[in-house]
């Protein structure tokens, strides 16, 4: 066996030196070659000669006997050289040599390849990037949430964080865990010596770094010793903060930092991809069931699948738990609820993912285009090239070697929009990140090239170039060899079964870019709806500022009241302000969820609503509009009187029938909040006001209720400013004023609100329609190629027909309508299977839209009339071309 | 008079029985197959040296300048050690072939 093999290895080691020798020598074999023949044709006019011939004929008979002296020759090379790398590369510089003398062809078909190949390498490696592997944790894909769905509320998601007590119930009593761990956000307050600085502090169970199972980039995460009782004090410091406030200045590790207070040890930086949350700092914080913290801290609860255990086994095991929880803590569940099991990636990313695979198509489709345009550009190119193929078969080349040939040509071209496609592709991805997506993508994500997604348009555009790129050699099998040749390759006919295909070709990018188009016009119909959109509020000239208060201090209702009382008259005075409220969260969302009551109605479901705690001067500063009654005043505000003011949509839904000013609405949540609860919390409808958004700028606003913010200590607390210029050139006055107050009182989150809105409410839309209409642009213009290629082809092979035409008497505009009608009906063709299609098609972005129905009548016509135009100019100059056809030029040409 | 076309691995028999006495030269060749077999099989130029040229790189024969009988400069193919081997495994496999072929043709 074994000496088999080695025969068999030396006998090819053998065959492969001898090849190269031959090819070293291939010189020296031609011209012994050329001795052989002479030599044979020499003793072959000998024997003629001597068999009585005459010398003419002898030689004559001898040639004719020899026959085809170049097929024997190239036979005979073709032994030497087969699979060698020689016909490689004499192919590739041959194809190199064909493609540099067609330039524009190539340049084209290069171009296009890359256009192809950019968009589609960049697209599929952000979907890589986000949506396949966006994190660097260990087994993410196990890692779930746990989601309390109130099944009253039409929203999907839910509650999925939980106070201490009852996220330590569902870690000890659930069986599909292998680890859990739990992260709730507050704020820590640096002291540099210099002044007090805000920083998002990050609590963590002290199991989670190991749970992440990242390292550090410099020193360590937390360690579950951390928290024991007695250790000192230590926190971790995020790459972001590390970069931002400190320079990236690596000898800050192991310096104490004095935090809330207290010395405490910076041990760990992250890398920039950790980001678990998006703190500034991580600290370990152990839970416990009692304690002061018991009831105020909401952790989320993360846990890891054990290794097998399915989603549905650990959804029924949890079930059981949280039915038999909702008893111990009836407050924290709503009547009906479902409880589901998400994994942690899903619910980060949510509606997202369909948009993102829904630009994948999209650009999957501007791939497709690309690839039928080259396609069909090399069809065209094929049928030019009839005449070379009869005349290189004729002439003795084999099939494989014209096939190898073409084939060569095919990849070189496939190779170049190869290249171009890289470094499209590496700007594609530069854009990508700039376009500020990180408010809708988590930091941990990272857009990179992805060479999988490389190697597939690769592939795709590869394939394509060589099964066009094949069809010249296809004649060689299927077609007559005299036919070409005779026809001079200039007639009427020719190529038709090709010149289908190519019509089809073009039918179908027609249609592909209908689609495209649409889906591109009905996101930029959507998205200028949601941009003109009445927000019910005016968020021009508005500064917010959050102001979180040292720690310890401003704790009850009467000490926020007190600082509150100073600032907003200040903030008032100050030149330039026309407006000045208390707030605790900023529009387009409204303020906390509760439970009510109206006194004297009875009802099965449970109402819920959002109420806002603001002072007097949150209507005006929001300019919203007063329908019955009055708003807040001063002395409401100041007295924490127990008064509302509602929205209209409050009133729909729940004072429908009677006035509505004089109810009285109890809200639940007031009263059961572990921090400063509101005794008896009914308060007397003052006034209604008209609807603004509170659920985000495409939700419809949900009923929501204002309340003087002096009744509680609870809750975040920041104020709004309506300016009369530029918001944000007030901010250093507005900061001065703060401090004037209270110097121990920082500025965070602050910004204009119409910036807010920008980034917050319409970076995600826009990052789709940015890419649509990038796809649909560029898909269209490649079209608009495409249907000029082929009639601009077909002009050039009519021009012996359109000659005798005009010789005949034919005019300009017979001619033009001639050309025309030919290319307007593929074009009409294919608007009409697009427009089919985007019937079909559009449904699956439904989604995404806003205010527009998927089948919008005037955004498809509007598409249509785009297409067309496209199509028409297209084919348009091609045929005012064939009018400058010299009747006399075009029949000399025979 | 017909000619016969042959397969491929005949012509290669052909040409190493002719050589496996003296070394020849192409035309040589072609001549003396077709008087051997009263001109019924003529081996066209265009099957005879590309056939040459591959037996010569597998290494069954080896070609030589030489001087012909006419006094001319000509290539001389020559049997080699493989290409002896070669021929014999073939004549035995035609053998067993030709045997096998008459067995049908004389019983049924």
């Amino acid at each position: 066996m074994m000496t088999r093999l080695l025969q068999h290895l030396f006998h090819f080691v053998w065959r492969l030196w001898r090849r190269m020798l031959s090819l070293l020598r291939r010189r020296k074999h031609e011209r012994e070659m050329e001795e052989e023949m002479r030599f044979h044709l020499e003793m072959q006019i000998e024997q003629n000669l001597a068999a009585g011939m005459a010398a003419e004929e002898a030689h004559y008979a001898a040639r004719r006997q020899f026959g085809n002296q170049t097929w024997l020759k190239e036979a005979s090379r073709e032994m030497w050289s087969l699979n060698s790398i020689e016909t490689l590369i004499q192919d590739l510089r041959f194809g190199a040599r064909m493609l540099m003398k067609n330039p524009g062809f190539t340049s084209l078909a290069v171009l296009t390849l890359a256009l192809g190949i950019g968009a589609t390498t960049t697209i599929f490696s952000a979907v890589q990037n986000i949506l396949l592997d966006p994190f660097p944790y260990k087994d993410t894909r196990r890692v779930v949430a746990i989601q309390i769905h109130d099944t009253s509320d039409s929203r999907p998601g839910g509650r999925s964080w939980f106070q201490s007590p009852e996220f330590i119930d569902y870690q000890e009593q659930s069986q599909a865990f292998e680890d859990v761990i739990g992260f709730t956000g507050d704020d820590v307050f640096y002291d540099s010596g210099a002044g007090v600085e805000q920083f998002n502090g990050g609590y963590v169970t002290p199991n989670a770094f190991s749970f992440l199972g990242v390292p550090a980039q410099l020193g360590r995460g937390v360690t579950p010793d951390d928290a024991r009782p007695g250790a000192p004090p230590v926190f971790v410091m995020s790459y972001k903060l590390w970069a931002k406030r400190f320079n990236q200045d690596p000898s800050i590790l192991g310096k104490t930092f004095t935090l809330n207070g207290a010395p405490t040890a910076l041990v760990g930086i992250m890398p920039p991809r950790f980001i678990f949350y998006d703190p500034d700092l991580w600290i370990a914080r152990a839970m416990e069931r009692g304690g002061p913290r018991a009831n105020r801290d909401y952790w989320i609860f993360l846990a890891k699948l054990k290794r097998g255990a399915s989603a549905e086994q650990a959804q029924a095991d949890i079930e059981l738990i949280a039915r038999r929880l909702a008893q111990s803590y009836p407050d924290n569940y709503p009547k009906n609820f479902s409880v589901r099991i998400v994994s942690w990636f899903d619910s980060l990313f949510g509606d997202f993912r369909k948009a993102l695979y829904t630009i994948a198509a999209a650009v999957g489709l501007l791939l497709l285009i690309a690839c039928s345009n080259v396609a069909n550009m090399l069809l065209a190119r094929a049928t030019a090239r009839e005449k070379e193929m009869a005349i290189r078969s004729a002439m003795g080349a084999s099939r494989i070697r014209l096939v190898g040939q073409l084939l060569t040509e095919s990849l070189l071209l496939a190779l170049g929009g190869t290249v171009v496609g890289c470094l499209f592709s590496y700007a594609g991805i530069k854009g990508l990140v700039a376009l500020r997506y990180d408010n809708f993508i988590p930091g941990e994500a990272q857009i990179r090239l992805n060479l999988a997604a490389l190697l597939f348009s690769l592939g795709t555009a590869a394939i394509t170039a060589a099964l066009f790129g094949l069809a010249p050699a296809l004649q060689t099998v299927r077609k007559d060899l005299v036919e070409p040749l005779k026809d001079g390759g200039k007639g009427v006919g020719g190529g038709f079964g090709r010149g289908r295909m190519r019509n089809a070709l073009v039918v179908f990018e027609v249609a592909l870019s209908l689609v495209l188009l649409s889906g591109a016009g009905l996101l930029m119909r959507s998205f200028v709806k949601l941009q003109q959109m009445d927000l019910g509020f005016n968020p021009q000239n508005i500064l917010f500022a959050r102001l979180p208060f040292p720690r310890g201090q401003y704790a009850t209702a009467a000490e926020k009241q007190r600082f509150y009382e100073q600032l907003l008259p200040r903030l008032r005075a100050l030149p330039g302000v026309v407006a000045a409220t208390e707030t605790t969260t900023l529009p387009p969302y409204g303020g906390s969820d509760s439970d009510i009551d109206v006194v004297g109605k009875a009802h099965t479901e449970k109402w819920r609503t959002m109420f806002q705690l603001c002072s007097e001067g949150y209507f005006s500063t929001l300019q919203l509009r007063t329908i019955l009654g009055r708003t807040l005043s001063e002395t409401e505000v100041h007295g924490a009187r127990k008064v509302a003011v509602v929205n209209q949509t409050f009133v729909n839904k729940f004072l429908g029938n009677g006035y509505p000013i004089g109810q009285m609405v109890k809200v639940n949540m007031l009263e059961s909040m572990p921090d400063s609860p509101v005794k008896d919390p009914v308060f007397e409808v003052i006034g209604v006001i008209s609807d603004a958004k509170n659920q985000g700028i495409q939700e419809p606003p949900m009923p929501e209720m204002f309340l003087p913010y002096t009744i509680t200590s609870a809750f975040e607390r920041g104020i709004m400013v309506r300016t009369s210029g530029l918001p944000l050139s007030l901010l250093n006055d507005v900061r001065r004023e703060i401090w004037a107050v209270d110097r121990g009182v920082a500025l965070t989150l602050t910004g204009s609100l119409e910036d807010f809105l920008k980034r917050y409410s319409y970076a995600e839309p826009r990052f789709s329609l940015v890419l649509m209409s990038v796809f649909a642009s560029v898909g269209l213009a490649l079209v608009a190629l495409g249907v000029f290629s082929v009639i601009a082809y077909t002009v050039a092979r009519q021009t012996h027909e359109i000659g005798i035409r005009m010789a005949l008497g034919a005019g300009r505009t017979a001619v033009v309508w001639m050309v025309l009608r030919r290319g307007l009906r593929l074009v009409g063709l294919g608007v009409g299977v697009g427009l089919l299609a985007s019937f079909a098609v559009m449904r699956v972005i439904a989604n995404q839209l806003w205010g527009v129905s998927p089948r919008d009548p005037l955004t498809l016509g509007a598409v249509v009339v785009v297409v067309a135009l496209a199509g028409f100019a297209a084919c348009y100059f091609p045929a005012r071309r064939a009018t400058k056809v010299d009747p006399l030029v075009a029949l000399r040409v025979e | 008079m017909t000619k016969v076309d042959i397969l491929q691995g005949t012509l290669d028999m052909l040409v190493l029985k002719t050589l496996s006495n003296d070394p020849m030269h192409g035309f040589a060749i072609a001549l003396r197959i077709r008087q051997l077999t009263d001109e019924v099989i003529q081996i066209g130029e265009g099957s005879l040296y590309p056939a040459l040229y591959r037996m010569e790189l597998k290494g069954w024969i080896k070609a030589e300048w030489g001087v012909s009988e006419n006094n001319r400069r000509a290539k001389y193919y020559k049997l080699t050690k493989t290409g002896r081997k070669q021929l014999e495994g073939e004549l035995a496999s035609y053998a067993r072939l030709t045997e096998a072929i008459a067995k049908v043709l004389q019983t049924a």
